[in-house]
């Protein structure tokens, strides 16, 4: 997919909470042997994906000198909102001090539901119907006790401005490709705590088939390949599968480094592939060109290319995701199981 | 002043009443009041209370509480301002007999915590200080009393162990007192070692909350001296307020309203303050009542701390502080604990010679509005 | 229904709107309706800065209901950089690592719940300034 007109990222803003937790803790209290990351991250007791929502959008609003009242839309990307009914949006609008005549929707497609909301700003924004648009990507997302998904399942966000080209970006978009399929590799029912999952099932049928699918067309659509590109970022639910899937499409490990955080930070599930992003244009340069793909459960996957101006240098975000990485605490196990509501009371 | 006078006291034990409801507490304190009185007609009432309609026990309490004494007619109001309710109820009664509208007023107050969750009444209290500040922030009044006493430490360079021997002497004093809630002394070490409620402060620099009553019976001079009726003189008050929200407040540390009330207080009485026998201190925390001492005049700023530890205002000397226990040892009944104070100094005159002086001081939230009395003995006998 | 009340007061909670004298450029937070204390000049509303430094705080142990699953936590004196003072819950920092004079930062955070299916109210809490 193209815009019509050229549109990128005028800012862009990351943030993860300051308590990690070790998976050989977790592994300790329940008893395993091997773990898929070294720590993940958790939110504090205060926090939940609207709180890091908030910051990413700051972060991003400060650093590139938006200008608040021309931006059009907020769409958050989340699979754990404070509230099942009540967008998260509004609040965003409110406390960032943006102004009301704006579009605001909450985005749910399991991981990749912030990538989503970057394709919808870009069509909004390259159409003429709004100036400015912010795309987030985050969560808080749990996992059960005990459950697989509990050593990686941690908390983080992004958010990106999109603009016109034309109004100034550190980034061009230059085109992305969406791939989906009903694939009931992972999913969570209406009221329920936690996800559900079909184990192995999460590898092969849906993770690494729609990533690669997803690639490939792009790839094809519009001639690029892996030597095009100095920087990858791919969907990390751990560490093996975005190293496994970068090397099966051709990437090379320096390639996707800057951007693999998850073996620190966890699966930040709709903050993944943005914060990645963050990270990844926290260390780029001019004429860098990126490529970004996301997966999210259910399945599909959004892969786009991102070509980097001069305007890098001074939109860089304040702080860098680096000032954040450097604060992280660990924490014991009863610690994370207070903040993050696992008792019930 | 023209000669106002208090011919009655009454008051319970500040504790735990579980099987009195808010009632029949305030009409048990009041009785007692009104039979030292000789039951005298009453025109008006005047009930302070600070939480009885937040915690949802008793709203509209003074037409309650007159019903259950009988009063057919006369006046029944309510007064609901935080830790100056029965401050502002004995104020209004003193009014009403300048008036000249009534002969006899009953003011008092009453609280009653023990029927509500300690944390809903916690709530209750910070919404009444201020809703804004102290709900979003997440400050209980102990919190804000712990953020002034570290100011107070770095500001004057002052150990908290010096805060805490008002607690302390609270505590020595209050052994006297038949009505406190704690009649013991409690050691320095044990008061710095207990538990803490918001760090610095421990259990021993915070008022207990407790349920209480506590009336006095109001008239005029003239007519105690046509009854036979031994007294307690009101010689002067004054009433100021402070900034709130207490965030925009310039210092802190500055008690203004208290040290205004307490200057026209002393001012309508004619007394300077060295003629002061006694003081009692709305000290709510050990903090407050360091804070309100220098306020009043008694010590310099920064040195309220340093007096007390010292022994200043220990019960043998010129001018003792708390001399029933203050509110530590007293208990604080939140909107009856002025009325408390008041009966205390009544009955320091009953025992001690009428000659007298002493200055009683309270306030709602911090300083933010402050009464002071000045008050002497008296009577025919 | 206090959700309403807290509605009333979210802008200033979650942005630090404060009020402004344009006589005597003292500030207030939160917000004055009426006039300037210092010199009864008009106020107008102004958003304050998000740095300031600690002046004083507390470790609250005794909790209102609101607050009683998050003890102990600590309430702190701040001025910003424009001479302001507030009280705000901190966040991010141990009771250990809590110092008078050092730099904190703005951010939103959840205050209180009104249970698991109640309204959640967000407002400005103060960290360690972070970059
Ligand atoms: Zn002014």
């Amino acid at each position: 997919m193209k815009t019509s007109n050229k549109v990128g990222i005028y800012g862009y803003g990351a943030y993860i909470p300051r308590y990690i937790i070790e998976n050989s803790v977790i592994a300790q209290v329940w008893g395993k042997l091997s773990t898929p990351i070294k720590s993940k991250t958790f939110p504090s007791y205060d926090e939940d994906s609207l709180t890091i929502a908030y910051e990413a959008c700051r972060i991003a609003i400060e650093s590139s000198g938006a200008p608040r009242d021309r931006i059009g839309a907020v769409y958050v990307g989340s699979e754990s909102k404070p509230y099942a009914v009540k967008p998260s949006g509004t609040v965003l609008v409110d406390a960032l001090g943006l102004s009301r005549n704006t579009l605001s929707a909450d985005f749910e497609f399991a991981c990749k539901a912030g990538t989503e909301a970057i394709q919808a700003i870009a069509g909004l924004v390259s159409s003429g119907m709004i100036d400015f648009g912010i795309a987030v990507g985050t969560d808080t997302s749990q996992g059960r006790p005990g459950d697989e998904l509990e050593y990686t399942a941690a908390a983080g966000g992004a958010a990106l401005i999109i603009s016109r080209a034309d109004d100034g970006v550190l980034a061009v978009i230059e085109a992305s490709n969406s791939y989906v399929s009903d694939t009931p590799d992972f999913w969570r029912r209406s009221g329920e705590k936690y996800p559900r999952h079909l184990f192995r099932f999460t590898g092969e049928p849906a993770y690494f088939h729609h990533i690669i699918s997803s690639v490939r067309r792009f790839f094809e659509e519009y001639g690029y390949s892996p030597k095009d590109f100095d920087y990858a970022i791919f969907h990390q639910p751990n560490t093996k599968f975005p190293q496994r899937v970068a090397k099966m499409l051709g990437f090379s490990m320096e390639q996707i480094k800057p951007g693999l955080l998850s073996p620190i930070i966890g699966n930040t599930y709709s903050g993944a592939t943005l914060v990645g992003l963050a990270a990844t244009l926290d260390v780029a340069k001019e004429g860098d060109r990126i490529l970004l793909a996301s997966f999210g459960s259910g399945a599909g996957s959004d892969t786009f290319s991102f070509l980097v101006t001069d305007l890098i240098e001074e939109r860089r975000a304040k702080p860098p995701l680096k000032a954040f990485l450097d604060r992280l605490v660990t924490k014991d196990y009863s610690t994370y199981v207070r903040y993050r509501g696992k008792l019930m009371l | 002043m023209e000669g106002i006078v208090a011919v009655g006291y009454g008051l319970v034990r500040v504790g735990e009443y579980w099987a009195k409801d808010i009632v029949s507490l305030a009409a048990d304190a009041a009785s007692m009041a009104l039979d030292m009185a000789k039951q005298p007609s009453v025109d008006a009432l005047y009930v302070g209370s600070a939480l009885s309609g937040a915690l949802g026990i008793q709203g509209n309490l003074a037409i309650h509480v007159a019903d259950e004494l009988g009063f057919a007619d006369g006046l029944a109001v309510n007064i609901s301002a935080g830790g100056a309710s029965s401050g502002l109820a004995v104020l209004s009664g003193i009014d009403r007999l300048l008036s000249g509208s009534a002969e006899y007023v009953l003011v008092g107050g009453v609280e009653k915590v023990s029927d509500n969750l300690p944390s809903d009444v916690l709530e209750a209290i910070l919404i009444d200080i201020d809703r804004r500040v102290l709900k979003y922030s997440g400050l209980t009044d102990a919190g804000l009393a712990a953020i002034m006493a570290r100011l107070y430490m770095e500001e004057y360079g002052v150990s908290k162990e010096k805060i805490t021997s008002l607690s302390v002497l609270d505590h020595e004093n209050g052994v006297n007192n038949p009505y406190a809630m704690f009649r013991r002394a409690v050691s320095l070490d044990m008061a710095m070692s207990a538990p803490l409620v918001a760090d610095p402060l421990t259990i021993f620099d915070v008022a207990p909350y407790g349920d209480g009553a506590a009336f006095l019976v109001l008239t005029t001079k003239e007519k105690a001296l046509e009854e036979g009726l031994d007294y307690m003189e009101f010689l002067g008050y004054g009433v100021a307020r402070n900034r709130v929200p207490i965030s925009h407040r310039s210092n802190l540390l500055s008690f203004d309203a208290s040290a205004e009330a307490a200057s026209v207080a002393l001012s309508r009485a004619n007394i300077s303050i060295d003629s002061l026998r006694f003081v009692e201190l709305f000290d709510n925390f050990s903090i407050t009542g360091v804070l309100a001492l220098e306020a009043l005049g008694l010590s310099g700023s920064g040195s309220g701390a340093d007096d007390v530890w010292s022994g200043k205002f220990n019960l043998d000397r010129q001018v003792s502080v708390d001399i029933m226990g203050g509110l530590k040892a007293r208990g604080h009944p939140i909107g009856a604990t002025g009325a408390y104070q008041l009966c205390e100094a009544f009955m320091r005159f009953e025992e001690a010679p009428r000659r007298e002086y002493g200055l009683v001081h309270m306030m709602s939230g911090f300083d933010d509005q402050a009464i002071v009395f000045v008050v002497g003995g008296g009577g025919s006998a | 229904m206090p959700e309403i009340t807290e509605w009333r007061d979210r802008i200033w909670r979650y942005r630090l709107i404060g009020s402004r004298c344009g006589g005597c450029g003292s500030t207030y937070y939160p917000p004055r309706n009426s006039r300037c204390l210092k010199c009864g000049g008009d106020l107008e509303e102004v958003e304050l800065p998000r740095r300031g430094k600690l002046l004083s705080y507390t470790v609250v142990y005794q909790a209102p209901t609101l607050y009683k699953y998050s003890t102990p936590y600590i309430v702190g004196y701040i001025e910003l950089l424009d001479g302001t003072r507030l009280f705000a819950m901190l966040t991010d920092v141990e009771p250990d690592e809590v110092r008078v004079g050092m730099e904190l930062e703005a951010t939103l955070r959840k205050l209180y719940t009104y249970g698991e299916s109640g309204h959640i109210v967000y407002g400005v809490k103060f960290r360690p300034a972070v970059g």
